[in-house]
């Protein structure tokens, strides 16, 4: 999660229009308490009864942890647009290719011309309401 | 069927489903969700560093972003 944090607004835009959603079958309280001491911006979810693990083919060991440390990039549309079963979190090049992933499927961050701003407010995906992109 | 026949019948699919059981638990491993497939839906408990969210987090309601979904083994380790 360490590298997840240090890259957080290169290669997750700073949670603009990208939430990172890192998922295991801990309590709320130990991921919220491991959050807080190391101040990591993503969201985390509680997967206790690992439907989530069990939903993505991640599945599940006997102690209930995740078998593999897959990561799963979901496009604006709710589509599976890249997955990797076995991300390789201490090798600095996997971030590379999270972050192509990532780009390839990310919204337009600007609008590219002033001259419609009615239409560059509208467009602005809106996260301000939105409690899960506090970060 | 008679009772020690199908006694013997039971034995034999406990056997086999005992022997069995590693290899569905690898298949599990292989059969995770491919590019192009929807999304499953799901619902976790949401916690930021600010603490436990109130309201579960429900994939669907993150439509419009992209949202990056890191499975992970384990809280305060590297895994």
């Amino acid at each position: 999660m360490e590298a997840y944090r240090d890259q957080y607004a290169s290669i997750f835009r700073g949670g603009r229009g990208v939430t990172v959603l890192a998922v295991s079958n801990d309590p709320a309280e130990a991921l919220a308490s491991w959050a807080a001491d190391s101040d990591f911006p993503v969201l985390f979810g509680s997967d206790d009864d690992n439907s989530a693990a069990v939903a993505y083919g991640v599945g599940t060991r006997d102690n209930g942890m995740p078998q593999s440390r897959a990561v799963v990039v979901i496009d604006p549309e709710g589509r599976v647009s890249w997955a990797t079963e076995q991300f390789r979190e201490v090798d600095p090049t996997a971030y590379d290719e999270v972050a192509a992933a990532v780009a390839a499927v990310a919204p337009p961050l600007e609008e590219a011309e002033d001259d419609d701003a009615q239409a560059a407010t509208t467009d602005r995906p809106n996260q301000d309401g939105n409690a899960t992109v506090d970060c | 069927m008679r009772p020690s026949k199908m006694a013997f019948v039971f034995a034999l699919a406990i056997s086999l489903a005992v022997v069995v059981q590693p290899a569905a638990a690898q298949a599990d491993a292989s059969d995770m969700i491919s590019v192009g497939e929807m999304a499953p839906d799901f619902t976790v408990t949401g916690a930021t560093r600010y603490g436990i969210l109130q309201d579960p987090v429900r994939l669907s309601d993150l439509r419009g972003e992209v949202v990056v979904l890191a499975f992970f083994f384990r809280a305060r380790t590297r895994g």
